[in-house]
This record gives C-alpha cells, sequence and structure tokens, in this order.
C-alpha cells in the first residue's frame, strides 16, 4: 500500500482523497483537519442561507467514510504533531490547509471595535470556534468592502430579514442580533470600477429576490462609462438602476473608491475614500467589514512565499504536494477544487512510490501516545447528529461553537 | 437491458447520483456503464448499443455543466442523426435559481430531441434546496424508467 497523509478537509482534502482512492487501488489516504468537524469553508465560509451549496458536503461524507479514508479530526500538524513526523509515516504529504488568514487593508482605524476582517465577521456567523462572537451594537449603516462574492454574502446576511434564514444553520440567536440593529444602508465599496468587480453574476442577481432590500448604484454613470465591454455584472447592476424598488434597506454599490481610514473615536464612525480625481468621501458607518482575500499560513516548518506555497502544478517537491487555496490563493470555486484534485491525483497515483511507510496505523499510535484526542470519522458523525437534533424548527443545524463543545458531545 | 448513464457535474452530485443508479440498475438485472462525460468524449458514444440516462446538474445562469460542453458543442454542430437513441433525463438543479431551474438538463434534452432522439418518460427533476436527496430518489425512478424504457419497445429507426 502507499500511503497519501492529506492535511484539512476542506473541498480540496476531501476531493483529492476521494479521487486518490479512485485513481488508484493501492493508496490509502488519511485526512487530517485540525478542527474536530471537517469541510473547511463549506461549513465555515459558504453562506448559511446557501444550504444548496453547502450540501456538497454530502459528498464529502461518503469520501471520508470510504474505505482506505481515514479522517483524523483535531489534530493540528504543526501542533500535534510536526510536518517531519508526519513525512517519516507516509509516501506523500499533501497541503490542502486552505488560506485562512484574511489581508488588512493596513489603513489607520482598522482595529476600532466596529471594523471586522471577512474571517471574523464570516467565521462569526458561521460559527467558526476560532472567531469572535459577533457583537454588534446600534448598526444603521455598514460598509462592506471589497468585489468579490464574499463582499456580497456579507452584505446579503445583513440585508436579509429574519424570516428568510428559515431552513439557514444561522444560529437563532445570531438571527435576532442582526434584526435587532435598527439598519438602513448597507454600502458594499470596491476600489475599482463595476467591470472590474468579481462578483458571480447570480450572486449579484439574487440581489433582486430580497424581502427587505432594495439595491442602488452610487454613481449610476459610473455603469456606462465603465466602456463598451458588455459583462453580465453590469447588465445586473443596469437593471437594478432601471428598475427601482422601495423598501427599508437599501443596498448600495460605489465603484473606484480607496478606503484611506476608519475613524471614530471609541467605535467606528465613519469610513473614509478616496475617489477618481482625489475626490474624498466619508461614509457614516457603525459596522464595516473588510472582504478583501485570504493568505495561507505556514504549516508546521513548511512556509508560504506571498501567500502561497510555490509549487508546480501542485507539487512542492519530491513526496510533496498543496492543493487548493493553498496552492493558488483565495480564488476559485468548490467544482474547481473537483478538477483540480482529478488532476493532481492522476499525478500522484503515477508518480508517489511505495517506501513500505505506516501510514495511518502509525499516526494513530503517535497521536495515542501523545494522549491527542483524535475525532475520527464517527466522532464527527455523533457531532454532526447532535448539531441537527437540537436545531430549532426552521433550523437544519445548530453548530457547536468551541472546540470543548464539540469534544463534550463525544463523551457522552 | 444495456443502459449507459452520461454524468454532467460540476461539484460531483451528479456523479455521486449516478454510482448509486448503477448499483440500482444492476440489482433490477441490467448492464450499466457510468461516463462522466469529459473533453473526449464526442457525439460518437450515441451510436453504443442500448439506452442512455443524463444525469445532470445545472450551473452558471442555466448552463450545462462544463464537462458536457465539448459534447454538446460536437452535437450543435455536427448533427447527427439519433434517431435510434432513447433516452431519460434526472436534471438535478436549485430552485434558488428560479428562473434557470434545471436549465442544464432542459437544454441538452430539447437537444437530443432536435436530433430526433426519443425520451422515455418525463424529466425528473430533483431540487437541492428541498428535503429530497438526489441519491435516494435517483435510484429508485431510474429502476421505474427503466422499466418504461422495457414496456416501450424497441426503437422504431
Ligand atoms: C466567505 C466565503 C464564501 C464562499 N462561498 C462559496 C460558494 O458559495 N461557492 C463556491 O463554490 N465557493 C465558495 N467559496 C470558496 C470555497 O470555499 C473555496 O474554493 C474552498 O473552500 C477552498 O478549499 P480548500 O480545501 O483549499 O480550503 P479550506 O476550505 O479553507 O480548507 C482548509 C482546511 O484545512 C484545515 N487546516 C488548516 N491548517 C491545518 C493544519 N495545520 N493542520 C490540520 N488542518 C489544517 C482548516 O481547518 C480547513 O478545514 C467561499 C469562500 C469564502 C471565504
Ligand atoms: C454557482 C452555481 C450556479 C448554479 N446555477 C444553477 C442554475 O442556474 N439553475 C439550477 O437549477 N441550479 C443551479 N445550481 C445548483 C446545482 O445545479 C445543484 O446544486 C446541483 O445539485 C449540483 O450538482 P453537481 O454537484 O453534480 O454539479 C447552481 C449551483 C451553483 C453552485
Amino acid at each position: 500500500m502507499r500511503h497519501v497523509a492529506i492535511i484539512g478537509a476542506g473541498p480540496s482534502g476531501c476531493y483529492l482523497a476521494d479521487q486518490l482512492v479512485r485513481a488508484a487501488p493501492d493508496i490509502e489516504v488519511s485526512v487530517i483537519e485540525r478542527l474536530p468537524v471537517p469541510f473547511g469553508l463549506v461549513r465555515y465560509g459558504v453562506a448559511p442561507d446557501h444550504q444548496g451549496t453547502k450540501a456538497v458536503a454530502r459528498l464529502f461524507e461518503r469520501t471520508l467514510g470510504a474505505e482506505r479514508v481515514r479522517f483524523f479530526g483535531h489534530v493540528e500538524v504543526g501542533t500535534d504533531l510536526a510536518m517531519a513526523e508526519l513525512a517519516a509515516l507516509y509516501d506523500a504529504v499533501v497541503l490542502a490547509t486552505g488560506a485562512s488568514r484574511e489581508r488588512k487593508l493596513g489603513i489607520p482605524g482598522e482595529t476600532l471595535p466596529g471594523v471586522f476582517g471577512s474571517g471574523a465577521f464570516v467565521g462569526g456567523y458561521n460559527g467558526h470556534p476560532d472567531a469572535p462572537q459577533l457583537r454588534l451594537a446600534g448598526v444603521r449603516s455598514a460598509v462592506v468592502i471589497g468585489n468579490g462574492n464574499v463582499a456580497l454574502d456579507v452584505a446579503r446576511v445583513l440585508a436579509k430579514a429574519a424570516a428568510e434564514f428559515a431552513g439557514s444553520d444561522l444560529s437563532p440567536v445570531l438571527t435576532a442580533h442582526l434584526a435587532q440593529q435598527p439598519l438602513e444602508t448597507i454600502h458594499v465599496v470596491g476600489r475599482r470600477g463595476p467591470a472590474a468587480a468579481k462578483f458571480t453574476t447570480e450572486e449579484l442577481a439574487e440581489f433582486r429576490t430580497l424581502a427587505r432590500a432594495a439595491v442602488e448604484v452610487a454613481d449610476p454613470a459610473a455603469l456606462d462609462a465603465a466602456g463598451s465591454a458588455a459583462s453580465p455584472n453590469l447588465e445586473v447592476l443596469k437593471g437594478f438602476v432601471a428598475n427601482p424598488v422601495q423598501r427599508p434597506v437599501v443596498v448600495c454599490f460605489h465603484f473606484n473608491q480607496q478606503p484611506t481610514a476608519f475613524v471614530g473615536d471609541e467605535r467606528l464612525e465613519g469610513v473614509e475614500f478616496e475617489g477618481p480625481a482625489g475626490a474624498r468621501q466619508r461614509l457614516a458607518a457603525q459596522l464595516a467589514v473588510t472582504c478583501i482575500g485570504y493568505e495561507t499560513t505556514a504549516c508546521g516548518t513548511l512556509v508560504p512565499q506571498r501567500g502561497v506555497f510555490a509549487n508546480e502544478q501542485g507539487r512542492i517537491g519530491e513526496g510533496r504536494y498543496v492543493i487548493g487555496w493553498a496552492a493558488h490563493g483565495p480564488n476559485g470555486t468548490i467544482p474547481g477544487s473537483r478538477v483540480a484534485a482529478k488532476a493532481l491525483a492522476a499525478r500522484m497515483a503515477a508518480e508517489v512510490a511505495d517506501h513500505q511507510r505506516a501510514g495511518a496505523v502509525g499516526l494513530a499510535t503517535l497521536l495515542v501516545q501523545r494522549g491527542v484526542r483524535i475525532v475520527d470519522h464517527g466522532g464527527w458523525q455523533r457531532i454532526d447528529a447532535a448539531e441537527r437534533t437540537r436545531a430549532a424548527s426552521d433550523r437544519c443545524r445548530e453548530k457547536f461553537t468551541s472546540v470543548a463543545a464539540m469534544l463534550q458531545v463525544m463523551a457522552q | 437491458m444495456r443502459i449507459t448513464i452520461l454524468v454532467g457535474t460540476m461539484s460531483g452530485t451528479a456523479e455521486m447520483v449516478a454510482e448509486e443508479m448503477e448499483d440500482a440498475l444492476r440489482g433490477a438485472g441490467h448492464t450499466v456503464e457510468t461516463l462522466v462525460l469529459d473533453d473526449a468524449s464526442g457525439p460518437e458514444l450515441f451510436t453504443r448499443d442500448g439506452a442512455f440516462v443524463l444525469c445532470m446538474s445545472t450551473y452558471g445562469s442555466g448552463n450545462v455543466p462544463d464537462n458536457v460542453i465539448v459534447l454538446r458543442d460536437a452535437l450543435e454542430a455536427d448533427r447527427p442523426d439519433l434517431a435510434q437513441v432513447r433516452y431519460g433525463v434526472f436534471a438535478l438543479g436549485d430552485h434558488t435559481y428560479q428562473d434557470t431551474f434545471c436549465h442544464g438538463g432542459e437544454s441538452f434534452d430539447r437537444l437530443l430531441a432536435s436530433l430526433g432522439a426519443q425520451r422515455i418518460g418525463p424529466i425528473r427533476y430533483n431540487d437541492a434546496s428541498s428535503s429530497e436527496l438526489p441519491e435516494d430518489v435517483g435510484p429508485e425512478w431510474v429502476v421505474e424508467w427503466a422499466e418504461a424504457l422495457a414496456a416501450s419497445g424497441e426503437p422504431v429507426a
């Protein structure tokens, strides 16, 4: 048997595990995840009201329960064991660790209460154990900085009425907390022009369907100035301008605005921007969320450069591979991970050599000796079942938001 | 019966459903092969013996999955006569995308019909935002579909 360790149980790690066992009958895979729960950004990134997208977890669930695949949850490489120890147990090691550190703007006021990075805010509404509890106060106006799908997710979660979260896994407590904010305006602000926005068109168009929110564009002229290059996003934005509606909350898109400072005494009060020809403006805000990307972090002794692990088509070096956001940065979707996994699995099936290593059995022995509390596939299934069981009737799941609470389920 | 399941998928759900369909059809005594479409899939695959099941999702604004595009474009360009082809459609979609719900499966169905192929039974729709799991209903549906296929006799081409 050839033994492959995949670090990270997000889409990249799960698709790769599936493709590897399909590609070669003599490959066994261990999927190692620092949290007790798998699925990475499918669980903690994809918005709680997009359960259709989260449904891909059912595939990953099958993979983690498959023959020749073993899940090691609650095991952090670099903390619970060293990269070198892992490498000694397996014929190949794959980094599928994602890109968890949010980029910062590096402008004054970024640490004011009321300013969040997307990692903290999205992690917060998705119940990530590392994310702070979301505590908002008197949010009348929110500024979302960024022009990608994460910015749209944040704006939409703020814009939706409580009833629109039926069937989601947004916690009822948080739903009520959001609904309590006297929200009037959500500004979505991009540094570049509307044609350069990286929104997925369907996600932009989804704003048309919201119950309590209307969409405006701050400078409609910018849509025409954007040039003849017809982009589907431009068409959708023009549609919003052409068909105005009256709703209690306004989602206002701004383009060509460079943020220069977050301002406020004790808390955030506004965000300053510089527009074309140096024009300055200040948008009042009690909440700001920066959605400007992520970078990958070191995994044990392996250190990334410029936010990714340098690689040649997924290969870092002898017996070392990388896939997903850790390999190419925070762009790309879940289907893209599947395509990448097929390609890397074919390559690995052809070139990984059999060194007669101990694989999963050796890893389990080492971790047990060390007193690491492994959450295996069955353990995750119990956590999963407990989260579904305790959900309110109009929720599909109520997540445990601390590692301790997850491990508690295992103890019962 | 000989049945080929053609899979059009982006995130892999349709492939998982096809695997369950394959097991169910085998259990019912059929000879089955599953083909996950790719860039090498050309119109000649429709010269295989037996009938076809399309198991296909929808992406973008009502598009077929990326792995179906090469085949679709080739069928549109070559316009082969598919009069002896009989097929069924299991279309995966999500009603969140109201205007384009299952348009991938529907558009491929229209294309095959326009080339003379004969669909057996109605399109079976699956909504990812409903509680109905495609890997549960797909196998049940396909076994019934195969019965309808058998009852429909031989193609008249
Ligand atoms: C807010 C947001 C919303 C998104 N929405 C969508 C969407 O609607 N549709 C879509 O297609 N895509 C969406 N994406 C993109 C999608 O989530 C990514 O393409 C995908 O998750 C990348 O997969 P990955 O496996 O590379 O990384 P991740 O999903 O981040 O997985 C990495 C995993 O590795 C684990 N890990 C990290 N370090 C270690 C370590 N040292 N030891 C052990 N484990 C470790 C992490 O805990 C994590 O579980 C979204 C992304 C974000 C940020
Ligand atoms: C980006 C994106 C776009 C989608 N567009 C549509 C659509 O236009 N119409 C539809 O019915 N379903 C749409 N869907 C839903 C998928 O078809 C559905 O989730 C399906 O079960 C996925 O199957 P697959 O994993 O085999 O690709 C979309 C899903 C995503 C993530």
